[in-house]
């Protein structure tokens, strides 16, 4: 089983939202994050995985078996946070694990009990006094207690501050010790992924713009900025999008190399974040494929 | 087995660490046998993804320096004294390809280079 | 699932000693075995419902190693374990409060199992079909209400039928109680069938 999460030809509309056939694969031992603006349908498809929301067609595979024949057996070895809460509020962390506990057949107390010395939670009081961080936390070593192959988190950082975000990247590092593990997790702070994910995924109104290794998007993908001279009809052709203003223009490249190749030293080249990635996709083009 | 890696270098990350292993090995500092932290491990010390590791071991592998036994690690390979000559010259090649092309552009003439180069020698 | 329903009894935790008072005092009140155990069931379970939406528990669950199947099942089995340990906190104060127990109370205790699960029948589609939320605390109080409004109509229905001459002559109580119970029982195994159904096409968001 080389794929932790198999998506194929998956279809899925409620509203005026739709997922039309869509494919996607998570690599097993590696980190997969997901990024996308709101509503781009990162969420959906997380659920989608764990089949909160089944497909309306298409199949899913999650550790090499469906959810109708496996359920239970797939479940028992994803670890999840969601971005709310799914605590009960009036009970303290100790009886809340008492719920959780005996759910799982690897359920590892005294690792839970490691994680809450850890993230200093209290185990006596009651979880409706804890804050959204805390929660997350909370959350978070639920997930992590009973030994979970494959970490699904929807948006896990978004609550938490800077220190523990850290802790947070160097926890998960920890868990990819294990070549065994894999963890897919969404979030809107890229700073988190270029030092954790191998690939990104890349999600705009229910499609899947990239789906890429973090090296070929940083090999490949670039701002360039020059005058607004150079552009015509068949330079641009080069860019993703563009933005021109008095001083000159800004634009994305998925084809480094090539304008590298075109313009030469009549250009400035840089790096793109991946924060530049989403914003100059945002509807523009889907991929970049020069003819 | 330190190596140092800068976020805001030009250089891609897994070349950083390539090169760092390969100078440690051209220097001696590493020799045939010694053991590499696990690309994991490394990835976990570094604050990258795995993959950059794994992408720096490959190539280091694919170059002869190292070699991996599943499920063990990853070792440095047996470095022929030749090879390692052949190698050392490859990397003084590269680097005066550098200086030349450096000099050319602030107008240095072939004389100027030599002579620089003769002060220097002189001076070590 | 055996798990869901130690959930569901284990989340009210202190509340239990409520739930007993409440007990209590509708039996210092005289009322009904028949009103108190429907009620208190019906208030637990209503609880219980209420909690898991405050706790996001359809996605908690879910997520975790159970199918949707159990997760209604679990539901429907501690409904009926919480109106037996109502009814057996009936009967051990009945004697107390009242030196003894009535005769006539098995028709009570049968009377308060049979509309606890026509109104469990009645509404836990209902609130697998539409919980939300925003919507799910009307509803819980609907139920309640139902439950209230079903023991008396229930306390007057059996006086009807019982006034009639025709109904006592052909159907003895043990007979009208033994007809009633399986009708409700029928009912709530259909009902839990088709809160299952309900419950699998739907997406937790």
């Amino acid at each position: 089983m080389e794929h932790a999460i198999e998506l194929r030809n998956v279809h899925k509309s409620f509203g005026s939202f739709s997922i039309t056939d869509l494919s996607l694969k998570v690599k097993k031992g590696f980190v997969t994050g997901f990024i996308g603006g709101n509503g781009a349908g990162k969420s959906t498809l997380i659920k989608m995985m764990m089949n909160l929301l089944q497909p309306d067609s298409g199949e899913i595979r999650v550790l090499g078996m469906n959810y109708k024949e496996n359920e239970k057996k797939i479940k028992e070895r994803i670890g999840f946070v969601f971005n709310d809460a799914t605590l009960y509020k009036e009970l303290d962390l100790s009886d809340m694990k008492k719920l959780i506990a005996p759910c799982y057949r690897q359920w590892d107390d005294r690792l839970f009990h490691q994680y809450c010395d850890r993230f200093e939670l209290p185990l006596r009081n009651k979880i409706k006094s804890f804050s959204d961080g805390m929660k997350m936390k909370v959350s978070l070593a639920f997930a992590l207690s009973h030994h979970a192959d494959l970490l699904i988190m929807d948006e896990p950082t978004a609550n938490l501050d800077p220190i523990f975000r850290r802790e947070f990247m160097q926890l998960l590092h920890e868990v990819m010790l294990n070549e065994e593990k894999t963890i897919l997790l969404s979030t809107h702070i890229m700073s988190d992924l270029s030092s954790l994910a191998d690939y990104i995924t890349f999600m705009q109104k229910g499609q899947i713009v990239f789906s890429k290794e973090l090296h070929e998007i940083e090999e490949k993908y670039a701002i360039v900025r020059g005058k607004v001279e150079l552009l015509d009809g068949d330079t641009e052709q080069y860019f993703l999008s563009i933005t021109r203003t008095d001083s000159g223009f800004e634009a994305l490249t998925s084809d480094y190399k090539a304008v590298q190749a075109l313009f030469g030293n009549e250009v400035i080249i840089e790096k793109a974040s991946l924060e530049e990635i989403m914003y100059y996709s945002r509807g523009g083009k889907a991929d970049a494929s020069i003819n | 087995m330190q190596i140092l890696i800068s976020n805001s270098s030009k250089e891609a990350i897994y070349i950083q660490i390539k090169n760092q292993i390969k100078e440690k090995v051209l220097s001696g500092e590493l020799v045939e046998g010694d053991a590499l932290p696990s690309m994991r491990q490394l990835a976990m010390d570094l604050h990258i993804s795995v993959i950059t590791t794994k992408r720096a071991y490959e190539e280091l592998e694919k170059e002869g320096f190292i070699y991996s036994i599943v499920g063990k690690g990853s070792y440095i390979a047996e470095q022929n004294a030749d090879v390692i000559r052949e190698k050392k010259l490859t990397t003084i090649e590269e680097k005066l390809v550098e200086v030349i092309a450096n000099s050319k552009e602030v107008g240095l003439s072939l004389q100027d280079i030599k002579d620089w180069i003769t002060i220097l020698y002189g001076e070590r | 699932m055996l798990q869901l329903i130690k959930k569901d009894i284990a989340i009210h935790k202190f509340q239990w000693l409520l739930y007993l008072a409440m007990l209590l005092f509708f039996m210092l009140l005289d009322k009904d075995a028949i009103f108190i155990i429907a009620l208190m069931s019906a208030i637990i379970t209503m609880n219980a419902f209420f909690a898991d939406e405050q706790a996001n528990g359809h996605k908690l669950w879910n997520a975790m190693p159970f199918t949707r199947s159990e997760i209604v099942s679990a539901r429907y089995s501690s409904l009926l374990v919480v109106t037996v340990i109502s009814m057996s906190t009936v009967m051990m104060i009945e004697p107390i409060l009242n030196g003894g127990w009535d005769v006539l109370i098995w028709k009570e205790l049968v009377g308060g199992v049979v509309l606890i699960m026509l109104s469990g029948a009645l509404c836990f589609p209902i609130f697998y079909w539409l919980s939300q939320r925003s919507v799910i605390f009307v509803l819980l109080i609907l139920y309640i209400l139902l439950v209230i409004a079903g023991a008396y109509s229930f306390y007057y229905l059996y006086l009807y039928l019982s006034d009639t001459l025709i109904i006592p002559q052909a159907l003895s109580d043990g007979k009208l109680f033994g007809f009633g119970f399986v009708i409700a029982l029928c009912l709530y195994m259909l009902s839990w069938r088709l809160s299952i159904k309900i419950y699998k096409n739907r997406g937790i968001l």
